[in-house]
């Protein structure tokens, strides 16, 4: 690394007009630059190591689920020794409520939230946008440190008693501001709507930072329709955020009042849970529990597309490079995400086309989703459109992408059943919607991270990941994950419920233990198929060949940055002459046209 | 074992090649591993080492549990002893629930088996698909009995049949017709053979633990002690068996329940409570987890009876014959719970066919009752009927402490068995001495028999644990509830005074609504000028037909039909 | 070359999963279920689930033709483009044409599935559907109260009226008359009143393609309907002619053990049923 810092004098980027030269004249030391960094890079990559070993802790809670629901009550290896010596070491049910709720909890919060917008929101937007480093680098770094109190508060609501929030990640009251409703809900909720309110506080933060530098700090030249999607993408959902979040941090805080003032927003009157009656416990009541679901799903149905729509511009790009050919239709692509963005807002009825609201509001809500169908199709005949006539490279950064494209389009169609009203009630909380949104977001939205860290590894590290590794991870990823979710559409067909410990004293359900032994089995292997990324990772990290600073011969900016960058990016001025897609151009003879490369007169 | 295990997905596998390449991945993957479960151990109660640690006995307790894993086994295979006198009788508590069953509910088992617990089974078998009759749940002993005589008769394998090695020719053995020496029914075809293994399944003590553990023990707890790991978030507690006093019974208060007693609270659940109803099980299943129950209740009270000898004894022995009268006197006491049945003479007045007037002048004949010394319901439940509900504390429900000198149980407290009462004067507010200080007393609220605040009913919610039929709470005014403060009614009262006395209750029940009811339906009748039909006076009644309005949102009305 | 026919492979497996499994449900229905239950929904008994069936098929149907085509595309250019080659890729920044045609094909084919819908949702969730011809609110059968974790049926009694004397109680068991709403227009559907004493549950009847949340603090009017020729074709040959009602919301951790059966009578047995229970109900068993 310390070439790239002597060459942080960077002559000529002053005339960028965004130089802030206040950082580069001391080295700093290693707390300084490695833990409380204001480098937005270094942020960017502790997120990720963050969400990694927040991946590994959902992924075993999923492993635990699912060893459950094949072999219901039957001593589960190490957890069942360790914490069920009474019960024959088979888990409890409320231990299962538990781990449901928090293996959803974490995977969102803690794992594809921080990876997609505070790992490559942080990494990539000013790299790719020719800035120096974010708008608010201090801002950042707390964006990063409120992390660590969501982190504990997420912890501790492990050690409470009664054991974790066990209301599902939906948290739906009044199970969940009860305190005798459900063992989880003793204090543990508590500190779950506190860890909720800190990731918030992150994510704001972050957004914050995001939407500032993307407006105020692009290099000279770098129009809006000249930036990277991933850019674009980043930019839209920092936007969801922003408007967003603070619906969910009120609702968490009118939750928390609920539960420790007894504010009573959520109750309603005249209740008696497991023998408590919350009125005559000192609890005001008139409340009404469809609100929290109004204000959850406000904030929630956006984050879905917070978790998605960087996705999709970090597959847009990959897709670009690695198949040589400019995107097809980008400013569609950039009308689509915003659309999505801005429909984002009003179809989150639709997860409540069940739940007693009124029905003419289903009907609207009804229409929005289908219509917010539309731009997820445009985007994915944009992908085929690059595909098209492309020089397609197969390196494993573009294998996920193709495996994101394929199960995108699963978990898309599977999307209008539950558009469909109708179809919905029946389908509701099975195991369609399962399959569905894991469809969209381990399927789509972790293959997506997995390709953005094979193709930006050698600039965060200077070193590539191994490729025949990574195609083993691939192969393997990709069929034991289709694997374990396409057949939870089958589930889900047979009307087999979410969250349920034990289906199959159910008539209904009792034939479909087979299936679900075969789930789990695959699920077992897609965890540990993931030993060759975690080997791949940390091995190439140190050991693995040292790459230039293009090695995928890309056009857009970050390739212009030493790897991996300094303090500062650029060791050179940056002017931006043309869009970011300009592969297999005919004005230049390599099949690449840099951003910032200047015209030549032919 | 894991091969086993994926032994079941072998029909799909043969037609399936998806499915089949995705096991034989699935097999690398999982190697030998399968699951299954530990073994559960019965310990001995709290109370019992507690008392034995008094009389400086603890260390005898290893005889203690001996003696108890001598009489009724483990949780793995639980039993019962068979002593002398039983064999003399011709009576064999292991098989206890196939000759106490009554023929009636035989009837109904057998139906329950055949239309509901084994209908994949029996389907297949009567199809003539003998190779994919799956195994069901909670049945091993059925199943190993199918595995070992049925299903060789269809691969040609030496098979023993009726306790003798059969050769079957395995081109016969497709023969449907082919009759099966030592089966049910002699001289059944295979087929009808094989469909009464099925359909005359009782299950075994066995069986029926393995079902207490998975659908159970997580409340009750292994021993029936009602401390399983989910019994801390519940409230009421779950049912510690070993007292051998159950509270929803129909017998006289004190005895132990009988078998039918127990089989209703698992079918109708007790209402409110965490204690759902397990109606989807078959009644066989639920005859049998009921044997387990009485096996585990048994155990309890014999493991206390125990010890209480041996702490009366010098010797801290336990002699034989004492274990054996011990044991004998409480299995004798659940083999005779029937005979204690009582109500079946009594005669429900029909409320239903009664005037309104009637009704009122036999609710206000209850009143005054429940108000009166002698019925004294007034003193738990309040001169409202709220109960444990009520604002103010009723008079019998909690004794003063001496808040200085009590040591507060903090359990005991949570739950809310502690209550300050502040001293009020004539005008209703509330008193302080010189200084400043509120007046008040410290009551405890009187425990249970199990250890809980005695929670007595809170009528104005309507809801009623043990049942909310008139011959149900007449049971529970006459009899008393089982290990509660709520005792059986004096000789005094007369039946026709209890019948008055349920009357009054209903109706605290119903009044909650009767108001808002009356008001929400005026309201709405206003609004539709017209009055669709005439409704009488005092009755309460939110119709059908009136039950209109809002769909949503409808606090009031929520409230109006009274939890 | 190994990579390139191994992805193509991959893909080729999973849009021959996609169209086996959806294309063809019967494929499924091979599964090793004896049972009356598939690995595909049970059969529907209501004219209501008659009408959620056909849109499901007519999606379906749309669904598989658009996967279908994309995968295909994909797969195509996938095995196509990505042999090696030395010339450049087609310099091409997008089609305007091509845009809109993407755009308007399936946003039509997405309005003809909104638009078909709204009459069954109306159907389903809209009070005027539940109305006699005057415009009155049909009766209510009985109350469905949600606990943790039982269904309690609470009927109204011979009377026809809550909170009278013969109300009587039903642990686990709903029983209702057999209605056709085709057929029977005066009597139309079967009307409920869902209610919840502590928390959210889901009252969910998979034979009857019926779903709603009972929330605590609100009433709702819910109603279904079964078709007695569809009822006797599916539970005809059965012994026992009931099915599951489920949970579908959680509501603790007992939320697995919320069950009841819904069991459907010919008018006359219903009403022998009333005259049984209320003979329970004063009974001194």
């Amino acid at each position: 690394m310390s070439d790239t810092h002597a060459s942080n004098a960077r002559p000529g980027m002053g005339e960028a007009g965004t130089t802030r030269t206040s950082h580069e004249h001391h080295e700093l030391g290693f707390i300084r630059k490695y833990i409380f960094s204001t480098d937005h890079k270094v942020i960017g990559i502790q997120f990720m190591l963050l969400g990694l070993v927040f991946f590994v802790l959902g992924g075993l809670f999923a492993m635990a689920i699912r060893y459950q629901l094949a072999w219901p009550w039957e001593s589960m290896p190490v957890i069942g020794d360790l914490l069920f010596p009474n019960t024959g070491q088979a888990i409890t049910p409320e231990f299962y409520t538990m781990l449901f709720t928090m293996h959803g909890t974490i995977m969102i919060f803690f794992v594809i939230i921080p990876l997609l917008t505070g790992a490559f929101g942080n990494f990539l937007i000013p790299l790719m946008i020719g800035a120096p480093d974010m708008a608010f680098p201090k801002l950042n770094m707390f964006g990063f440190w409120a992390m660590i109190p969501a982190i504990f508060c997420v912890l501790m609501s492990f050690h409470q008693p009664g054991g974790g929030p066990a209301a599902g990640w939906t948290a739906y009251p009044t199970l969940s501001t009860i305190e005798s409703a459900a063992p989880g809900s003793v204090s543990a909720q508590t500190w779950w709507l506190l860890a909720l309110t800190w990731v918030g506080v992150s994510s704001m933060m972050g957004a914050v930072n995001y939407v500032t530098t993307i407006v105020k700090m692009r290099a000279p030249g770098m129009t809006m329709f000249r930036m990277p999607l991933t850019v674009w993408a980043l930019w839209i959902a920092a936007l969801l955020q922003l408007f967003a979040l603070p619906v969910l941090t009120a609702a968490s805080l009118m939750q928390v009042s609920d539960r420790v003032l007894h504010s009573g927003f959520f109750t309603p009157t005249n209740l008696v849970i497991n023998q408590l009656n919350p009125e005559g416990a000192g609890a005001a009541a008139g409340g009404q529990p469809l609100l929290w679901q109004h204000l959850f799903w406000f904030y929630s149905h956006p984050a879905v597309y917070i978790m998605v729509v960087p996705a999709m511009g970090l597959a847009s790009d990959i897709l670009s490079v690695h198949a040589r050919k400019p995107i097809f239709g980008y400013k569609p692509m950039v009308y689509s995400m915003s659309s999505i963005a801005g429909l984002g807002f009003i179809v989150w009825g639709h997860h409540m086309f069940a739940s007693g609201m009124n029905p003419a509001l289903g009907m609207t809500f009804m229409v929005a989703t289908m219509m917010i169908a539309l731009p997820s199709a445009i985007k994915v005949f944009n992908w085929l459109g690059t595909l098209w006539g492309a020089r397609i490279q197969l390196t494993t950064p573009m294998l996920f992408i193709l495996g994101f494209i394929a199960m995108f389009i699963i978990g898309g169609l599977s999307g209008i059943w539950m558009a469909a009203t109708p179809v919905d009630i029946y389908i509701h909380d099975t195991y369609i919607i399962v399959a569905h949104f894991h469809y969209v977001v381990f399927a789509g939205s972790v293959f997506a991270i997995f390709a953005a860290i094979y193709h930006w590894f050698p600039k965060m590290f200077g070193r590539v990941m191994n490729e025949t590794l990574g195609k083993i991870h691939f192969v393997g990823s990709f069929i034991f994950t289709n694997g374990v979710f396409y057949m939870m559409h089958q589930l889900g067909m047979a009307g087999l419920m979410r969250r349920t410990a034990d289906p199959y004293d159910y008539e209904t359900y009792a034939h479909l233990q087979p299936l679900n032994v075969f789930i789990t089995i695959s699920a077992f292997c897609l965890f540990v198929w993931q030993i060759f990324f975690v080997w791949n990772f940390f091995h190439s990290m140190f050991w693995g060949k040292r790459v230039g600073r293009n090695p995928w011969n890309a056009c857009s900016l970050e390739w212009e940055a030493p790897s991996p960058p300094g303090h500062g990016n650029f060791d050179h001025a940056l002017r931006v002459h043309r869009g970011p897609y300009e592969y297999a151009s005919p004005d230049v003879e390599e099949d690449f046209f840099a951003q910032t490369r200047e015209v030549e007169s032919k | 074992m894991a091969t086993q295990r994926l032994m079941c997905l072998r029909p799909l596998a043969q037609r399936n090649p998806i499915v089949l390449a995705g096991m034989l991945v699935g097999v690398f993957a999982s190697c030998d591993y399968g699951p299954g479960h530990a073994d559960l151990e019965f310990g001995l109660s709290e109370s019992t080492m507690a008392s034995l640690d008094e009389v400086g006995l603890a260390s005898s307790s290893p005889q203690v549990s001996g003696t108890l894993t001598t009489l009724f086994g483990t949780p793995q295979d639980p039993h019962f002893l068979i002593t002398t006198e039983m064999l003399d009788g011709d009576e064999n508590p292991n098989l206890s629930g196939d000759y106490e069953v009554s023929e009636e509910q035989w009837e109904i088992i057998v139906t329950d088996n055949r239309s509901r617990r084994f209908l994949r089974q029996l389907d297949l078998i009567k199809a003539g698909r003998y190779g994919v009759v799956p195994e069901p749940l909670y049945a091993g002993d059925l199943w190993a009995i199918w595995i070992s005589d049925f299903a060789p008769l269809h691969t040609g394998e030496p098979a023993e049949v009726g306790g003798t090695a059969v050769k079957v020719d395995p081109a016969s053995a497709f023969d449907e017709n082919l009759w099966v020496p030592g089966l049910p029914e002699d001289g059944a075809t295979w087929a009808e053979a094989a469909e009464l293994l099925f359909t005359n399944w009782y299950p075994s003590l066995r069986e029926s633990a393995e079902m207490y553990r998975v659908q159970c023990l997580h409340c009750h707890g292994v021993e029936g002690g009602g401390d399983g790991p989910t019994a801390e978030f519940l409230e009421p507690r779950p049912r510690d068996y070993r007292l051998g006093k159950f509270k929803w019974i129909a017998v006289d208060n004190g005895k132990r329940p009988r078998r039918q007693d127990l089989v209703n609270i698992l079918m109708q659940g007790s209402y409110t409570t965490a204690m759902p109803s397990f109606a989807r099980f078959s009644s066989g299943q639920l005859h049998g987890l009921v044997d387990y129950v009485r096996l585990l209740a048994m155990r309890g009270e014999t493991e206390a009876r125990l010890v209480l000898e041996m702490s009366d004894s010098d010797s801290g022995d336990l002699p034989l014959g004492t274990i054996e009268s011990t044991y004998t006197d409480v299995w004798t006491n659940w083999r005779d719970a029937d005979e204690n049945y009582v109500a079946a003479e009594v005669i429900v007045p029909r409320w239903d066919q009664m005037s309104v007037g009637e009704q009122m002048t036999r609710g206000e004949h209850g009143r005054e009752l429940f108000m009166g010394t002698l019925a004294n319901c007034f003193s738990c439940h309040g001169v409202d009927g709220r109960g444990a509900d009520a604002p103010t504390l009723p008079i019998s429900l909690a004794e003063v402490v001496d808040a200085d000198e009590h040591e507060i149980d903090p359990e005991y407290e949570a739950r809310g068995g502690y209550r300050w009462v502040e001293y009020k004067d004539a005008a209703g507010h509330i008193m302080k001495d010189e200084d400043g200080h509120v007046l008040r007393d410290l009551y405890r609220i009187k425990p249970d028999d199990w250890g809980n605040p005695s929670m007595p009913r809170n009528f104005t919610r309507s809801v009623f644990r043990g049942g909310s039929r008139p011959i149900d709470l007449y049971r529970r005014v006459k009899y008393g509830i089982n290990g509660t403060i709520m005792p059986a009614a004096v000789e005094e009262i007369s039946d026709e005074d209890i019948w008055d006395l349920v009357i009054y209750v209903r109706m605290l029940a119903n009044s909650h609504d009767l108001a808002r009811v009356y008001e929400h339906k005026q309201a709405a009748l206003a609004d539709r000028h017209a009055i669709e039909h005439g409704h009488s006076d005092s009755d309460d009644s939110s119709g059908g037909h009136s039950d209109d309005g809002d769909q949503h949102n409808d606090n009031n009305h929520n409230e109006a039909s009274g939890h | 070359m190994i990579m390139r026919i191994t992805i193509t492979l991959l893909m080729v497996a999973l849009l021959v999963l996609g169209i086996v499994s959806w294309a063809d449900y019967e494929f499924w229905l091979m599964a090793p279920s004896p049972s009356h239950y598939t690995w595909w929904w049970p059969e529907e008994m209501s004219t209501l689930g008659q009408r959620v069936d056909n849109l499901f098929w007519l999606i379906l149907v749309m669904v598989t033709v658009m996967f279908v085509i994309t995968m295909g595309a994909l797969i195509l250019a996938i095995w196509k483009f990505s042999a090696k080659r030395e010339d450049k890729a087609v310099f091409i920044h997008g089609s305007h044409k091509l845009e809109l045609l993407w755009t308007a094909i399936p946003a039509a084919m997405l309005l003809v599935i909104a638009f078909s819908q709204m009459s069954t949702f109306a159907a389903m969730q809209f009070d005027s559907s539940m109305q006699d011809e005057d415009g009155h609110d049909l009766p209510v059968l009985c109350e469905i109260w949600g606990s943790q974790f039982d269904w309690r049926f609470r009927y109204p009694g011979k009377d026809g009226r809550f909170g009278t004397n013969d109300d009587f109680e039903s642990a686990y068991e709903l029983v209702m008359p057999m209605r056709d709403t085709e057929k029977d227009q005066d009597k139309k559907m079967v009307v409920f009143l869902l209610r919840s004493r502590d928390v959210l549950h889901s009252f969910f009847v998979p034979h009857l393609r019926f779903k709603r949340d009972a929330v605590p603090g609100m009433t709702q009017r819910i109603w279904m309907a079964v078709d007695d020729e569809q009822m006797a074709e599916i539970m005809g040959g059965r012994e026992d002619k009931t099915f599951d009602i489920i949970c579908a919301e959680l509501c603790g951790w007992g939320h697995y053990k919320m069950s009841g059966r819904v069991r459907v009578l010919p008018d006359a047995e219903y009403e022998a049923w009333v005259e049984e229970m209320t003979a329970l109900q004063f009974g001194n068993s």
